[in-house]
């Protein structure tokens, strides 16, 4: 009986994913997302696995969902006082994300999965936002009268934008995340949310085929994040969206509380209706 | 938690994985007295590993001046003070290491540094002790004192960075003990940033891991020393392996200069992780000072020290530092030479216990010019 309520957890009224001819999975404010159900989603601090966080700063989730005939859209907000969407070794990045059940959704555990019952993650990340609307954040974005007396192999001029200028294989080999094939370093980014599958704590992997889609904004004080996932695909580490019901289940990441990783406030699976 | 062995604070200790030692463990010595902070070694490495974008501030190799030089700022006060008072009972550590003193269910103690503690990486260099009395330099021996401390990662027997992962992305390989990061499967939680007592994990803006000192890996399967200690001017440093305890080899330097003369002390080994970079510790500087940066060990090594030229075999071992590329893995003193072994059993040194002297003319009839240096 504890399994089953640390595994899931039910709202009064289940999130469901509205019917909608084309979803707005860009447009963070349209009126279709006004006609669609909320359902308020009270996260807890994760204390479960190490590292915990054991600092909680954001209480509440709030979801509504949309479906058209190829996506599947969960639009999340939640208050958060500061737009955290850049890292240095004291800087997180605030981020969001959902998950579903790939195996027995009944088996499924929300805290990374299990052996014979893996979960499909689309994290979306504040950082990832920032490198596509603006390009790959760098170090003169950080600090704008740096100087470095050079790097080698690199193309180009002072100072040396690592999207351009690093694209050499020789230069490459000196952004060793990169250059080993890294999703986080990657430096030519076009979605802000990475498909990620989990079979146990530390198995987090970023899939081969990235089919998700999202988009974000941080406006007066509140994140407004579209997390789209398509509903039927080849890739086999995506979950199918039959219309009925699914299981979801979220977690949400203050950076500007360091949260990161395990740090995180999440929510387990509860049921999801998809029209 | 497991327990452990850890022979550097003579006593058995909580660590979160079995104890499993490598074959072989790579581990260096820096003879603290002989360094002039020429800061080579950091250029050597930076220009070999660390010269990309996003590697600004990230030293897999630096030297700071103690006591008030630190890389990042404040790293070794500031790791005293999340430790508290501890004490030393003899040889054996009686207080709480890193991973005994963890709160939170985390697997280690440990801080982050903030982002403009990397921004000054020689802060504090050259910076003395105390005040000197006016005169006092011209005096003769005065107490004022410094010292440079040469750091790299301390490839741990028990690493702190590897106890915080969270995703097992870094890993220590059995054949040398070189503790690496796996580039590809860190996600930059900088969990290890935050455990590693000597803050040698380095977060990096661009690509968003961590990385850390790889102990110049392609060299030493070639039988090569690393580039820091190659290129040392002063030849302050000497590469090799270390053996398991008990296994100590008394021709092997490391072994003979770390275990059986104990001339070379590990650097804050009461956090528990039982480095392998090993120091001689500075002939000059107060007692109280290096006993809590080397242990307990510290007036011993330096009677041993001085006892070198005295001492053949001794000094043999000590002439083993800077003498050749190759990692040396055996040793002795033949007459007053010094000869070295690498691993094919090739002789790698053969060098004088004291170098001939040549004084040249003052005036040099040749050139028909006087020489400013006639030694």
């Amino acid at each position: 009986m504890l399994s089953l309520l640390f595994f899931s957890a039910a709202f009064a009224e289940p999130l469901t994913a509205k019917a909608v001819a084309n979803v707005p999975a860009h447009e963070l404010y349209a009126s279709d997302w006004g006609s669609a159900g909320e359902v308020e989603i009270s996260v807890l601090p994760q204390q479960v696995a190490s590292p915990r966080n054991m600092a909680p700063t954001i209480t509440k989730l709030k979801a509504r969902a949309l479906a058209d005939k190829n996506w599947v859209s969960i639009r999340l907000q939640w208050d958060d006082k500061a737009k955290n969407d850049s890292v240095q070794v004291d800087e997180f990045t605030d981020a969001v994300a959902i998950e579903f059940p790939l195996g027995d959704p009944a088996m499924a555990n929300p805290m990374m999965g299990g052996a014979n019952n893996p979960v499909y993650i689309a994290h979306w990340k504040a950082i990832w936002q920032r490198d596509v609307e603006d390009g790959h954040t760098d170090v003169q974005d950080y600090h704008p009268n740096f100087w470095s007396d050079g790097y080698p192999f690199v193309k180009g001029g002072w100072p040396y934008p690592v999207e351009t200028a690093f694209s050499g294989s020789d230069s490459m080999r000196y952004l060793p995340g990169t250059n080993a094939g890294n999703p986080i370093s990657q430096l030519d980014r076009y979605r802000p949310v990475e498909e990620l599958t989990a079979v146990g704590y530390g198995t987090l992997a970023t899939q081969q085929y990235q089919d998700a889609d999202a988009w974000g904004e941080w406006k007066n004080g509140v994140w407004t994040v579209i997390i789209s996932v398509p509903r039927v695909v080849v890739d086999a580490g995506n979950p199918t969206f039959e219309t009925g019901n699914q299981n979801i289940a979220f977690a949400v990441w203050d950076g500007g509380a360091e949260n990161v990783g395990g740090r995180k406030h999440w929510f387990p699976f509860t049921p999801m209706v998809v029209q | 938690m497991s327990k452990v062995m850890n022979w550097q604070i003579n006593r058995e200790m909580d660590y979160p994985y079995e104890g499993a030692r490598p074959d072989k463990q790579i581990a260096y010595i820096f003879d603290t007295n002989k360094c002039i902070d020429c800061q080579t070694c950091t250029v050597a490495c930076k220009t070999t590993w660390t010269s990309g974008k996003g590697q600004e501030q990230v030293f897999y190799n630096n030297v700071e001046t103690k006591p008030y030089g630190f890389y990042p700022h404040e790293w070794d006060p500031k790791l005293m003070e999340i430790l508290g008072p501890q004490e030393w009972k003899g040889k054996t550590f009686a207080g709480k290491t890193i991973f005994e003193a963890t709160q939170d269910g985390l697997p280690v103690k440990g801080f982050l540094p903030d982002e403009d503690s990397y921004a000054s990486p020689n802060l504090g260099e050259d910076v003395v002790a105390g005040m000197m009395e006016q005169g006092a330099f011209f005096q003769g021996i005065h107490k004022v004192w410094m010292f440079y401390l040469a750091r790299i990662c301390n490839h741990c027997t028990y690493p702190g960075c590897l106890a915080a992962c969270p995703r097992q992305a870094i890993y220590k390989r059995p054949e040398d003990g070189i503790v690496l990061v796996d580039e590809s499967r860190c996600r930059g939680y900088r969990e290890c940033v935050k455990a590693c007592p000597y803050k040698k994990v380095f977060f990096n803006t661009v690509t968003r891991v961590s990385e850390k000192c790889i102990g110049c890996f392609p060299l030493i399967e070639q039988g090569e020393q690393p580039r820091c200690v190659q290129t040392c001017i002063g030849k302050i440093r000497l590469q090799g392996f270390l053996s398991k305890p008990g296994e100590e080899k008394a021709d092997n330097p490391i072994d003979y200069l770390v275990r059986i003369k104990k001339v070379a002390l590990p650097l804050y080994p009461q956090a528990g992780t039982e480095p392998n970079v090993y120091y001689i510790p500075p002939v000059h500087v107060p007692r109280d000072f290096t006993g809590q940066m080397f242990g307990p060990g510290v007036e011993e090594a330096v009677a041993t020290y001085r006892s070198a030229p005295k001492d053949p075999q001794l000094l043999a071992a000590l002439l083993m530092f800077g003498n050749t590329s190759r990692i040396i893995e055996r040793f002795k003193a033949e007459g007053e030479l010094a000869v070295g072994w690498d691993r094919d059993g090739k002789e790698a040194v053969r060098v004088p216990f004291t170098e001939p002297f040549f004084a040249r003319e003052f005036f040099d009839k040749k050139h028909e010019t006087y020489r400013h240096n006639i030694t």
